[in-house]
């Protein structure tokens, strides 16, 4: 009964807890300038993000490793190091983004300024990371983000143009010029990024261990990631889909993060309004806690140093020192700085530096029968882990020239 | 500990042969080669100013369809909390800016 509880809530959290603030923002750009025509994109992420945590949950059940262990182990400490520094970078960024992302929710119900909702919100993931048990972290927020479910239901509302019309305007949104052509190709790789964030699979390994999962929760972590993701998906594909059926036939073009929202008040009003704020906002705080613990499992995990929430502060002061400074740096550059969206595009942009080499070490791990013995990586494991190492690779090649090529999605 | 009566053992221990020695100059060659298309595309979109003045004034567009289609809603009462008051407020900052970004460009594209 027990596991069955622990299944329900492990799937409800990893579906609540899908979409962060990267998504909410190129999902809904994606919709709103070329239709459903991403939506593969979208799709292929989530097959990447599914292959790829069942993998990580899978090597920390049975040996104990997490993704930067498997970083040390399989790349060493040159290169190794290398994906260590360039994802507490990026890890950084992104923290700095869902920070943002929260203050600028809570100033949409609140309309304090700005610098008030970044510090509140900065108190709120400490007070989060410091008091809650690792079990309520993991579930409360996700729980809470099951309210972006009002996305999917929307689907069903207030659209000008049937699924019909709408496939057939995905189809002539094609880019037909080369500017054109770049700016889906960013959009493409923002989607395929966002859906597969470095402290995702760096977050996701790591619980495994705070659970004290071993080889027998293995059929748990493959309905969580397999049933959680999949469903999570469906409410990130729900914001592109609204932005094409919703926001094109009104002429905007989403450049703030308000008119996500918009996309549940048009159908429902105000109770959908509240509701879209609601599940956003602990979905991007679900977010925040993720990137700031994940820097503190990601350094102590490489340098063997001891880690988790189960331990006193006292036996793990790295792990604690790190997340504690992640959160301020995260918050310090947000005042300076105080942009959130486009700290998060280029949080997603330059997170595909960090994803081929985190993602390859635990792929090389999983597929090792010394560590993994039995449940080392199978025949399909092994095809679709090689099929992503390769479109993570050139994706990273391109994500930066894309940025600068379209000026962040700027070229029209 | 491993099964190591398992199938898999008998077809050996890593089943991924990994030249780990090459992944250094591997992924070196992935950061030039992102290097060389970054300064490609940064000489690339120079010549695009037209493409950006039309991106500018389709953001700007934007902003004021979604300014029009928040007052819709106010007059309804379907914003939540101050969502109508600080929404306007975002829209303005971005509108201040993106009109400052669309003069200088659209200065740089006739001189």
């Amino acid at each position: 009964m027990d596991k069955m509880f622990d299944l329900a809530l492990g799937i409800v959290s990893a579906m609540g807890g899908f979409v962060d603030i990267g998504e909410l923002i190129f999902l809904t750009q994606a919709g709103a300038k070329f239709y459903l025509s991403l939506l593969l994109v979208a799709i292929v992420g989530t097959v990447g993000i599914i292959v790829y945590g069942e993998m990580a949950g899978r090597l920390a059940a049975v040996s104990g490793y997490t993704a930067f262990k498997a970083v040390r182990l399989k790349l060493g400490k040159g290169v190794g190091g290398v994906a260590l520094v360039s994802f507490v970078l990026v890890t950084l960024v992104t923290c700095t983004a869902e920070l943002g992302g929260m203050a600028l929710i809570m100033q949409l119900v609140t309309n304090w300024p700005f610098w008030l909702c970044a510090i509140i919100a900065a108190i709120l993931v400490c007070a989060i990371v410091a008091i809650f048990p690792f079990s309520l972290i993991e579930n409360v927020l996700g729980f809470f983000g099951l309210a972006m479910l009002v996305f999917l239901v929307a689907i069903f509302f207030d659209n000008r143009d049937s699924l019909m019309g709408l496939l057939e305007k995905s189809g002539s949104s094609l880019p037909m010029d080369g500017p054109r052509l770049l700016l889906y190709a960013y959009f493409a790789v923002g989607i395929l990024t966002s859906s597969m964030m470095p402290y995702e699979l760096a977050f996701y390994a790591s619980g495994a261990i705070e659970d004290e999962w071993t080889s027998k929760e293995l059929m748990i972590n493959r309905l969580i990631v397999g049933i959680g993701f999949s469903f999570g998906f469906f409410v990130a594909a729900a914001l592109l889909v609204n932005a094409a059926s919703k926001l094109i036939p009104r002429g905007i073009d989403p450049q703030l993060i308000g008119a996500s929202a918009l996309e549940s008040i048009l159908p429902f009003g105000w109770w959908g309004g509240a509701l879209a704020l609601f599940g956003m906002f602990f979905a991007v705080t679900g977010a925040a806690v993720e990137t700031s613990m994940s820097v503190g499992y990601a350094v102590c995990q490489f340098f063997d140093r001891p880690w988790g929430k189960s331990k006193p502060p006292a036996e793990a002061p790295l792990f604690n020192g790190l997340w504690l400074g992640t959160v301020v740096v995260g918050l310090i550059a947000v005042l300076i700085y105080q942009q959130p969206l486009q700290i998060a595009e280029l949080a997603v942009v330059f997170s595909v530096l960090a994803l081929p080499l985190a993602y390859l070490a635990v792929f090389l791990a999983a597929s090792d029968h010394r560590i993994m013995g039995m449940h080392m990586n199978g025949k399909a494991a092994r095809i679709f882990g090689v099929i992503f190492i390769a479109i993570l690779t050139i994706t990273a090649t391109a994500a930066i020239p894309l940025l600068i090529a379209t000026g962040a999605g700027q070229i029209w | 500990m491993p099964d190591s009566s398992s199938k898999a053992a008998r077809l050996g221990h890593d089943r991924i042969p990994f030249p780990r020695r090459y992944l250094g100059v591997a992924t070196s060659a992935f950061v030039v080669l992102a290097i060389i298309l970054s300064v490609i595309a940064f000489f690339g979109q120079q010549g695009l100013d037209d493409r950006k003045v039309r991106g500018g004034q389709r953001v700007l567009d934007s902003l004021r369809a979604e300014r029009q289609v928040l007052e819709e809603q106010q007059k309804k009462n379907a914003l939540p909390g101050a969502f109508f008051e600080a929404e306007t407020d975002h829209i303005k900052d971005e509108e201040q800016q993106q009109t400052e970004e669309l003069k200088q460009l659209q200065q740089a594209s006739n001189g």
